[in-house]
């Protein structure tokens, strides 16, 4: 419980139970199995199935008062409509916590229960789910920052997972600070923040090299990222009519900076017009980025955006026109939501040019 | 090691208390230095126009500027101090040095900025003496004796880049020398790798630096090591002098000197040396290469000296940013499928919020891992009473350097500029957490 | 995020050219890199495929 919290608030909060909704697939919903996997969302008042060894947990702290229950082929098929129905709920219901699952290894259920929190916490409800770590929804970019315990493969976990779910959702209800990921059980969820440790660095080093050699379990500090994919661009058809446009992060900008691009760290990117340039001059254009060597760009820029090389390409007709447009940022230290961003931007404007294919150069 | 390794025998006065006076001494904590005989000390190099010597202490509502490196003083009894600098090249790591703990001879000047972009340039490392942010400097805990220098007119980039180092070695071996000769040490420490169990696990230190060009390399006896390959080291070479960090051009994510001398994966490897493990040396490699290819090379080349030094284990500390970090955990990874249990210790980008990548490069053999904190916050420096090493600070160089006053309040995007923060050998408490 | 097509660069400094080429030569560096990234742009990929240049000062 909070310090600061006055004698009444506390009397009244024991008084008055946390008011729960909870999400569950069809099969534990108790509608049926894999046949029953295209239904779409209803509420349920109250508690169903896993829900009771909730309750049993929270003791009257808190109650589930509705249970959302849909089909997993529904959920995953019909994403936006399954959102609208449990938004609905959510906003009908006001719950101060949202719980879903757990659910397992089960993909699409997996699915589901991160939809139903991404959607409480559009609403501002905190919301909770389990599941196992391997669940192919926690891999998906957009599920990113959500609040998952880790449970087994199967529901054979069950048991083991309800206490820890029970105990951090009335902590969210009751809008208590929440802890680490390590003191809580959480899986980390991409945030992070500093703290002063007892022990300096290189103790901690040691100390955790001396756990991994002696074959005890250790703890990372940091979990391994692996960087997602994208569904290849098809094939530019026709070249000796395509519109390529050049993007870099080089930070090859006009001569003097005039829109003060970091040179680390990017927050913006801005794009310059190369029309009737033949090459990039050293007297009109600059490096400004500060992560390599720019000796050499600074002498040519062309070295780390071809302009020269690909005007000779269009003069011969190995491609139909170089697009007008350069698209500059600065790489180095940009935060890779903000690189996202740039990405969506620059695409969006390239496409409403016609622009047929992109050399990126990076430095 | 199979051969006879080096003993270094360090002789410790540990400095509490600094003050100018007549001479130079230091008796029970107290060191007393001449403040004129010091300067002039650092002025007998014809490339410094001006020295002066002024006094810094932990918690003082202060702020140190325009810093190009610290030092800790330190004196080879008969010779050889700081070779490749002031003494000729030799490896270092064996004799007597005489210590001064406690202390830090840190050198300011501001350098020229001479282009509006690339690494090369030397960018403002700026130390806070108190607040939450001193914390991460490894001055504010020190008594500090900062020498304001100025270059003369017409020095090279290359010159100007050693000219600061060699102001601040001269010094601080000055300092060594004259105020502990013939005075008996608060402490000695031996560092010697004698034979341990054969049975114990075998540590190897994998310390990567970097290597490009002036203000942005750590200098390996006087020396860029650009061109040097992997290799082995003993670890008193890099607590003797052996390291000199020249990255000015990034303040945050570079090793001060005193910390290399003081390195703390050195130290507490050789303290579990024969109990826990068998410290069995150091591999040095910069990173940073700009080809591929290049990176693949020393991370063979780095590995198999990991190997050869019969490795179960390993830690690997790196520095600088950005693409350095593949060399690093590409040796790190061919020293895991090699069966080399490694942990490494990194700082890390995270976003403003907190809610970003964390690391730019992966490999899934990196599964233990020691964080120092993040570089991403942005930082206000408070205003403060006293500034010392210059009246302003310049930020952004790729828009030709805007001067703001040293004494605050200065807005910073992110931490890049704070000195020594980063904690590359694990020096500082400091870490993150996933919450 | 990985990128698809990757065409293997010559340095970081200058990624798409050779400055310790002839002067007269580098033009050709430039010109083969940027051929070959107008090649990739044409050819079906299944995810990341790095692509090398076929020119001695891509090296």
């Amino acid at each position: 419980m909070r310090d600061d919290v006055s004698p009444n608030e506390t009397a009244r909060s024991l008084r008055t139970p946390i008011r729960v909704v909870h999400y569950l697939n069809q099969f534990f919903g108790g509608i049926g199995g894999e046949e029953h996997a295209d239904r779409a969302v209803e509420v349920r008042e109250g508690v169903v199935g896993p829900g009771r060894a909730l309750d049993a947990e929270w003791r009257g702290a808190a109650v589930i008062v509705a249970t959302i229950i849909a089909g997993d082929n529904h959920v995953a098929t019909w994403p936006a409509e399954a959102e609208r129905a449990i938004r609905s709920a959510l906003e009908a219901y006001r719950p101060d916590v949202l719980v879903a699952g757990p659910a397992f290894n089960a993909g699409r259920y997996g699915l589901g229960c991160c939809a139903a929190c991404r959607v409480g916490t559009i609403l501002g409800i905190p919301s909770i789910t389990a599941m196992s770590p391997e669940n192919p929804a926690l891999a998906m970019h957009e599920n990113r920052g959500l609040l998952v315990l880790p449970t087994t493969d199967t529901a054979i976990g069950m048991r083991a997972a309800v206490p820890a779910l029970a105990r951090l959702a009335l902590k969210l209800g009751r809008r208590e600070p929440i802890g680490s990921a390590a003191d809580e059980g959480f899986l980390p969820r991409g945030l992070r923040r500093d703290v002063m440790h007892e022990q300096t660095g290189a103790e901690r080093a040691i100390a955790l090299l001396k756990r991994k050699l002696a074959g005890q379990p250790y703890r990372s500090e940091m979990g391994v990222e692996v960087f997602d994919g994208v569904a290849p661009a098809a094939p530019v058809r026709n070249m000796d009519a395509a519109r390529i446009a050049l993007v870099t992060t080089g930070g090859i900008v006009p001569r003097g900076n005039p829109d003060r691009l970091r040179e680390y760290n990017s927050i913006a990117w801005r794009a310059y017009s190369i029309a009737g340039l033949s090459d990039l001059t050293p007297e009109a254009w600059e490096p400004i980025h500060g992560g390599y060597d720019a000796t050499f760009a600074r002498a040519d820029p062309d070295r780390v955006v071809p302009v020269d090389a690909l005007r000779a390409l269009e003069r011969e007709g190995a491609f139909g026109a170089l697009d007008d447009r350069m698209y500059v940022m600065v790489g180095v230290g940009t935060a890779v939501g903000n690189a996202r961003r740039f990405g969506t931007e620059i695409a969006r404007d390239l496409r409403e040019r016609g622009v047929d294919g992109v050399i990126l150069t990076a430095t | 090691m199979g051969v006879r390794g080096p003993r270094l025998e360090q002789r410790t006065f540990h400095v509490r208390d600094v003050a100018f006076g007549s001479t130079f001494g230091v008796e029970r904590g107290r060191l007393e230095l001449d403040r004129d005989a010091l300067a002039a000390a650092v002025l007998a190099d014809d490339r410094v126009a001006r020295c002066e010597v002024q006094l810094v202490v932990p918690g003082e509502d202060a702020r140190i500027v325009h810093i190009c490196d610290t030092v800790e003083p330190r004196w080879r009894v008969g010779g050889g101090t700081f070779p490749g600098w002031i003494s000729p090249i030799r490896t270092a790591g064996d004799g007597v040095t005489h210590r001064l703990a406690g202390v830090g001879v840190t050198v300011c000047c501001e350098l020229p900025w001479r282009a509006t972009g690339g690494i090369q340039t030397p960018r403002e490392n700026i130390a806070e003496m108190r607040g939450a942010l001193a914390q991460l400097n490894p001055l504010a805990s020190l008594q500090n004796i900062v020498l304001e220098i100025a270059l003369r007119d017409g020095l090279s980039d290359e010159e100007c880049d050693r000219a600061v180092h060699v102001a601040e070695l001269r010094a601080a071996e000055h300092l060594a020398r004259e105020a502990t000769r013939e005075r008996a040490p608060d402490e000695v420490q031996i560092f010697e790798l004698g034979p341990a169990e054969p049975s114990l696990p075998r540590v190897v230190y994998v310390c990567q630096i970097t290597s490009q060009g002036p203000y942005a390399g750590t200098f390996y006896y006087g020396g860029y090591l650009d061109r040097l390959m992997p290799t082995i080291v003993h670890p008193n070479e890099v607590l003797d002098g052996a390291l000199v960090d020249g990255n000015v051009a990034g303040p945050w994510i570079r090793t001060p000197t005193i910390v290399h001398q003081n390195n703390p994966i050195i130290s507490g490897l050789y303290r579990d040396h024969g109990r826990d493990l068998a410290f069995a040396g150091m591999v040095l490699l910069r990173g940073h290469y700009y080809g591929m290819d290049d990176k693949y090379r020393v991370a063979q080349e780095a590995s198999k000296l990991v190997r050869w030094l019969s490795a179960d284990g390993a830690i690997f500390t790196w520095e600088n940013a950005g693409n350095g970090i593949m060399e690093c955990l590409y040796t790190l990874q061919e020293c895991e499928r090699a069966g080399v249990r490694s942990v490494f210790l990194t700082w890390e980008h995270g976003g403003a919020n907190g809610d970003d990548t964390p690391l730019q490069f992966y490999v899934p053999e990196a599964d233990a891992i020691v964080s120092t904190g993040s570089i991403d916050e942005p930082v206000t420096l408070p205003p403060v009473a006293r500034v010392v090493g210059g009246e302003t600070v310049r930020l952004n160089p790729q828009l030709g350097g805007e001067r703001v006053p040293a004494k605050g309040p200065i807005d910073l995007s992110w931490r890049l500029e704070l000195y020594g923060g980063a904690g590359h050998v694990g020096e500082t408490r400091y870490g993150r957490i996933d919450v | 995020m990985r990128a698809n097509r990757i065409v293997a660069g010559v340095r970081i400094p200058h990624p798409v050219s050779n400055p310790t080429v002839a002067p007269e030569k580098e033009l050709g560096v430039r010109t083969a890199v940027a051929r070959r990234a107008l090649e990739v742009l044409t050819l079906p990929v299944d995810g990341p495929t790095v692509f090398t240049v076929d020119h001695p000062g891509a090296r």
